[in-house]
């Protein structure tokens, strides 16, 4: 018995010793799951680690070496968006549930500024967890609202608006909660406008469409005690009981020495009428100091968008209706309609006046597409070519369907990139030529235009191949990753350059880093494991 | 499983001695030969060895803060003065961990040489207490086989290591194979293990043709020091 009482003792301490563990759980926590939540700033490509409740900031330097900055982001990640000009990362988090302690955290949007020479984040605390966001083009606010998706509470309130003033620290007034007077709808899509000249003075307005309605709220009032109201227009055509449900909305200032003249302009999902708001003064007593004056125009077919568009005859709305191969021009004050017969039915709209060499006289021109047939591209001149006003559609010969448009930023803004759905091919439109350079693709491709606008990046999601496609001599450079494609981010480095981070979101993600101002494989840098870091 | 399965090797061993020390103990308990180093001055042991290990480095290998070792040596007593002794040997510890981090495999072997400076003495001819100092140097050698890497990442590196500790050992057996004495001792001790520390930049483990230009995973730095304790057995002859 006493020579068995010598191993029982060793495994017994060895027992307790493998008991021990005092290791942080991170190690222990898998890597966030695919797909990689990663996005691009204009000086930082930031990958979400949601599980570690982090953000990661990877910023290229010379000799492609990659910086890597951790910061804090809320619990449990709902969803994420980069401003329009490319200096921020907004995170929407639904805290923790159930909240049990006072440790654990409220939901809260955190904004990671990627601005400086150092990326920071600050994070902003909201009573309930919502999951879509709304961004400001303007960078003053960020609105934050249920949406359409899935609850991410017991109790929810749809019509909440959580709006963010992004320049004021987070506090007890910031955010403002707003819940909209509901009819039955919850808000769908929101729109921040352009300061409009109002008749009580410059406005910024919410605009806010429901499934059923459209609200507009005063943003330079949405903090008064007591606010004041939005206003709400209830959608229906005036001849049937219908619900017509909001498919979006445009905005217009009018004339700027005019003030009663701002509108804007909605289109539904199931109505051939276009309804147009013109803000005009309020009576009195009113809470708000305009109001809509609604105006419903039958345009004869179910609308795909909407633009306000200056022709030779003035200010129109121009409403595309591909069920009739055509568009159709509402002059706003009258509501008279003229019909503009195109050859394929076009979808989509772009404004393009003033690079491409056209558009004499202030009138517009516009680049036509549709994603869901072919017919390629077209410019359609708003003003009067060959005494024929509105007639001139040109089209340029592409075969392939056009998916979507990218637009290009300085110093091509002349230069729009097709992305078709073929998986052979796609274009660079040059709009002061009207030209469009195919290229062409061994596989499907996902493009990216650089932010410096002069480069565009071609890859195959999920495989190795990668080119750069220089846009002023379409020159294309190819190039080879050893991991499989993820996300591609042209970033701006400290130094001047630029700097292309290729990530592959395998295991704890990886990088391979090209110099983007000449990118050479050879000269690429590989890094593994990031996620790894920092634990 | 690595570690269990050292453990479980080292428990048998122990026990097949102790099974035999009791049989030569019943046979000659009143023979039992002299213990003094001046009679059997080698020594070889081994043992196990367990070190705790608090380095933020350490986590990514284990998941409980511990090191298991296998301890082989051999010194010999060089001036043997009444109870004290004065001994000096060399001494291996090998040993290893694994673990995951972040759902990748990871794993780190340690070869420690050391040269042991044992002052023992004497409360009976069965019983010596005796305390060490055993500078050395460590080989450290760590993988993290990580999805998005193009090979396993890797770092080796030899560092420079010491030991301090204290113990006792008890001679629970002796006999002779044909005139020379032998005598079997059970030893423990405890100490304060360091070791320089080591930066975890790991690189994947790519041939040095490879022409790719790869960047390192920066783990943090490791510190393998801390207390340690080990068992073991030794024969002297």
């Amino acid at each position: 018995m006493r020579t068995l009482a010598y191993p029982a003792c060793l495994a017994t301490i060895a027992a307790s010793i493998a008991a021990c563990s005092n290791r942080p759980g991170s190690w222990d926590t898998p890597p966030p799951a695919q797909p990689l939540n990663a996005y691009g700033l204009s000086s930082a490509a930031i990958v979400l680690d949601d599980p570690l409740h982090r953000a990661v900031a990877l910023r290229p330097r010379a000799g492609q070496t990659l910086d890597r900055t951790e910061l804090p982001i809320g619990h449990q990640l709902l969803s994420a968006q980069v401003s329009p000009d490319l200096s921020r990362l907004f995170v929407l988090s639904a805290g923790d549930a159930p909240r049990r302690s006072t440790k654990d955290q409220y939901p809260s949007l955190t904004v990671i500024d990627g601005s400086g020479a150092t990326p920071s984040s600050q994070r902003y605390e909201m009573a309930e967890p919502l999951s879509n966001l709304a961004i400001d083009p303007e960078g003053h606010w960020v609105a934050a609202f249920a949406g359409s998706g899935n609850a991410t509470s017991f109790v929810e309130n749809p019509n909440e608006i959580v709006l963010f003033d992004l320049t004021k620290p987070p506090g007890s007034s910031n955010p403002i909660s707003r819940t909209i007077r509901s009819f039955g709808g919850t808000p769908q899509r929101l729109l921040f406008t352009p300061t409009l000249h109002l008749p009580a003075g410059p406005r910024r307005l919410l605009v806010i469409e429901t499934d059923r309605d459209v609200s507009l709220l005063d943003l330079d009032h949405a903090a008064d005690n007591p606010p004041r109201p939005e206003i709400t227009v209830r959608l229906t055509n005036g001849s049937d009981t219908r619900i017509l449900t909001p498919a979006g909305a445009v905005v217009d200032d009018g004339d700027p020495t005019r003030t009663d003249d701002a509108r804007v302009a909605v289109w539904t999902q199931n109505d051939t009428n276009v309804i147009t708001l013109q803000l005009a003064p309020s009576a009195q007593g009113s809470p708000n100091d305009f109001e809509p004056v609604i105006n419903l125009t039958d345009v004869g077919g179910l609308p795909s968008q909407l633009e306000f568009v200056h022709t030779d005859g003035g200010l129109r709305v121009a409403a595309l209706v591909p069920s009739l191969t055509s568009a159709v021009l509402v002059e706003p004050d009258t509501s008279v309609t003229e019909a503009v017969q195109f050859p394929a039915a076009y979808g989509s709209l772009a404004i393009v006046t003033g690079v491409t060499g056209s558009g004499a006289g202030g009138t517009d021109v516009a680049l036509l597409w549709n994603a869901n047939s072919s017919g390629g591209v077209a410019f359609w001149t708003l003003g009067v070519t060959a005494g024929q006003p509105y007639r001139s559609v040109e089209v340029l010969g592409i075969s392939d369907d056009v998916q979507s448009v990218l637009d290009v930023p300085n110093p091509h803004p002349e230069l729009k990139v097709l992305e078709t759905k073929s998986a052979s091919a796609f274009y660079v439109l040059d709009l002061s030529t009207r030209t469009a350079a195919p290229l062409e693709t061994m596989s499907s491709a996902t493009v990216t235009v650089s932010p410096d606008g002069r480069r565009a990046w071609a890859f195959e999601p999920h495989a190795s191949e990668l080119a750069a496609l220089d846009l002023s001599t379409l020159h294309p450079v190819p190039l080879y990753v050893d991991r499989p494609i993820d996300a591609v981010f042209d970033v701006a480095r400290d130094d001047g350059g630029r700097g292309l981070v290729v990530l592959d979101g395998d295991g704890n993600v990886g990088a391979t880093v090209f110099d983007a101002l000449s990118p050479d494989t050879a000269t690429s840098r590989l890094y593994s494991g990031l996620l790894l870091e920092g634990l | 499983m690595k570690r269990v399965r050292k453990v479980l090797a080292v428990c048998s061993f122990v026990v097949a001695l102790l099974g035999a020390s009791s049989t030569a103990v019943a046979q000659d308990a009143s023979t039992r030969p002299p213990s003094s180093p001046d009679v059997t001055p080698w020594e070889a042991h081994m043992g196990y060895r367990g070190t705790f290990v608090e380095s933020p480095g350490f986590n990514p290998f284990s998941t409980n803060d511990y090191l298991p070792q296998f301890t082989l040596g051999a010194s010999r007593a060089l001036f043997p003065t009444g109870r004290f002794t004065l001994a000096a040997g060399l001494s291996w510890d090998y040993g290893g961990t694994d673990a995951t981090a972040r759902g990748a495999s990871t794993g780190l072997t340690v070869d420690r040489f050391t040269v042991p400076l044992t002052l023992r003495y004497a409360l009976w001819r069965w019983l010596h207490v005796f305390v060490t100092i055993a500078p050395g140097v460590t080989y450290a050698s760590a993988h993290v086989d990580e999805a998005s890497a193009p090979a396993s990442l890797v770092k080796t590196s030899w560092m420079p290591s010491g030991d301090a500790s204290a113990g006792a050992r008890w001679a629970f057996a002796d006999t002779h194979v044909g005139p020379y004495p032998i005598v079997f001792w059970l030893t423990a001790e405890g100490g304060y293990a360091w070791t320089a520390p080591m930066q975890l930049s790991m690189s994947p483990d790519l041939p040095s043709s490879d022409p790719r230009q790869t960047a390192t995973t920066d783990l943090g730095s490791l510190a393998m020091n801390g207390g340690f304790g080990r068992l073991g057995v030794s024969v002297s002859f």
